[in-house]
C-alpha cells in the first residue's frame, strides 16, 4: 500500500474535485472506513450543489442598464491626467526661469523653501525607520485619516497609490510652520518609500513645481486649503505622474 | 491592454459572486458597479496574455474589504453581520430555501466567506484564490476548513429551527 495520507486538505480537494482518479479512489476507500468524515464530506458536496442552484440564475439575468459600461469615464481621465502633467512641466519649466534668474525672496518663495525643506527633511529621518516609521499603521485606515483631519483641521486623504506599486503605510503627525503638518508614508514591493507631507496652506493655491535634489525630489504645491510635498527617491517622471494622480482628488 | 469587451464579458460572473458575497441585489450590483469602473481605469495596467477573470475578482475582493472595512467603521459592528440584509421576499419552496442559505452564508465571517464563494462557486483553482485574496495557499486551505465548517454549522442550525416550526 503506496496511499498517501488523507489530510484534512486533501477531503477539500476531493469535494472540489481537483484529485487525480486514483487519489480519488483512495480518499473513497478512507471514507469508507470513517464514516464521520464521509458524512462531513457528503455535506460539504451539497454546499457545493446548494450554492450552485442557489446562485447559477444570477448567470442568465439581464444586465441592469447601470453596469452596461459606459467609456467616457477612462478617456477623461486620461485627459486629466495628460493635463496635469503638463501642467507640471511649465510649472517645473517656469521653476526652473525663476531659478536662472535668481528671483529675489518674497514671503512666498520663503513659505515653499520652507515646506520643501520640512517634507524633505521629514522624509529624510522617517524612511529610514523600520519598527517606528509611522504613528498611526494603514491598517487603520479611517481611524488615521479621522484623527489626523481632526488634528489638521482639515480633510485628509490617503491616496491610493496601488496603480504604481505603492501601498500606504500609515501616517504621524509632525510640527510645522503654521501648526501641525502630517506625513503619509507609502512603501513599495522593492522597500522604496514615498511620503506625502501636508501643511495648512489656506487660501492659497500654488502650482505644481519640482525641487531636485540629488536624492530625494520634492514635488509640491497647494490646493487652496492643503499644501502638498511629495517626496520620493524615483525619477522625476514616475512622480509627476504620482502627483498628477495625488492632485486629481484634491478640491482646487 | 484589456479590451472593453474582454470586461463586459465577465460582468455575469462577477455579479453572481457579488450576490452570494453580499446576498443583497443593489449592494451586490454597487460591487460590480465600482469593480468596473476601477477595471477600466486599470485596464492599461493588465498583463497581456493574462486571464481576465481572477484579475476582475482580484479588484472586486480590493473594494469589498474596503467596503466592508467603512461600513464596519461607520457602524462599528461585526462584518458580515448587518452588511447583509436577505433581500429576497419569495416566500416559494426556493425562495426559502435560498433565504435559508443566504441568511447561513451570512454566519460566515466575511474572509472565510470569500474564499468559499471563489472555490465552490466561481471554482477558481486554489493557487488563483490565493492570489485574488493575496494570502498563501495554506491559509486559503483553512479559512476554507472554517469557512465550511461554519456553514454546515449555520445550515443544520438553520434546519433545527425550521423543523421546531413545523412541530409547532
Amino acid at each position: 500500500m503506496s496511499m498517501a495520507p488523507i489530510t484534512e486538505e486533501t477531503l477539500h480537494a476531493y469535494v472540489d474535485d481537483r484529485l487525480s482518479p486514483s487519489e480519488r479512489a483512495d480518499v473513497e476507500q478512507y471514507l469508507v472506513q470513517h464514516p464521520q468524515h464521509a458524512e462531513r464530506v457528503a455535506d460539504y458536496e451539497r454546499q457545493r450543489r446548494m450554492l450552485q442552484e442557489a446562485f447559477g440564475p444570477v448567470l442568465e439575468e439581464s444586465i441592469p442598464t447601470r453596469l452596461k459600461m459606459r467609456p467616457p469615464r477612462s478617456p477623461m481621465m486620461a485627459w486629466r491626467v495628460a493635463a496635469v502633467i503638463t501642467w507640471i512641466a511649465v510649472g517645473a519649466i517656469l521653476g526652473w526661469g525663476v531659478r536662472d534668474r535668481q528671483a529675489p525672496p518674497d514671503t512666498s518663495a520663503a513659505y515653499e523653501q520652507d515646506l520643501v525643506e520640512r517634507a524633505r527633511l521629514a522624509h529624510v529621518i522617517y524612511t529610514a525607520e523600520n519598527r517606528r516609521a509611522v504613528e498611526v499603521a494603514a491598517t487603520h485606515e479611517d481611524e488615521m485619516i479621522r484623527w489626523l483631519s481632526k488634528r489638521m483641521n482639515a480633510a485628509v486623504r490617503v491616496p491610493d497609490l496601488t496603480e504604481f506599486g505603492f501601498q500606504a503605510m500609515g501616517g504621524r503627525l509632525l510640527p510645522g510652520t503654521d501648526g501641525p503638518a502630517c506625513q503619509i508614508m507609502y512603501q513599495n514591493a522593492d522597500g522604496k518609500r514615498l511620503t506625502i507631507y501636508l501643511s495648512r496652506d489656506p487660501g492659497k493655491v500654488r502650482p505644481v513645481r519640482f525641487s531636485d535634489q540629488e536624492l530625494v525630489h520634492v514635488v509640491f504645491w497647494s490646493d487652496g486649503t492643503l499644501a502638498f510635498a511629495v517626496s520620493a527617491e524615483i525619477d522625476r517622471e514616475a512622480l509627476a505622474r504620482i502627483a498628477a494622480t495625488i492632485a486629481q482628488g484634491s478640491p482646487g | 491592454m484589456l479590451t472593453d469587451t474582454a470586461i463586459r464579458e465577465q460582468i455575469p460572473r462577477l455579479r453572481r459572486y457579488a450576490r452570494a458575497l453580499t446576498s443583497n441585489r443593489d449592494a451586490a450590483d454597487d460591487l460590480v458597479q465600482d469593480t468596473l469602473e476601477r477595471a477600466l481605469s486599470r485596464s492599461a495596467l493588465f498583463r497581456p496574455g493574462g486571464n481576465p477573470r481572477p484579475w476582475l475578482f482580484t479588484i472586486m475582493h480590493n473594494v469589498f474589504v474596503n467596503q466592508v472595512r467603512s461600513a464596519a467603521a461607520r457602524r462599528t459592528s461585526q462584518i458580515g453581520d448587518d452588511f447583509i440584509e436577505p433581500a429576497s421576499q419569495d416566500t416559494s419552496q426556493d425562495g426559502l430555501a435560498l433565504r435559508d442559505l443566504e441568511r447561513a452564508l451570512a454566519q460566515v465571517p466575511g474572509d472565510q466567506r470569500e474564499i468559499l464563494l471563489l472555490i465552490g462557486l466561481e471554482e477558481l483553482s486554489y493557487a488563483e484564490t490565493a492570489a485574488v485574496v493575496g494570502i498563501p495557499v495554506g491559509t486559503v486551505m483553512s479559512r476554507l476548513s472554517r469557512g465550511r465548517e461554519k456553514l454546515r454549522a449555520a445550515l443544520a442550525g438553520a434546519t433545527e429551527v425550521a423543523s421546531l416550526k413545523v412541530i409547532k
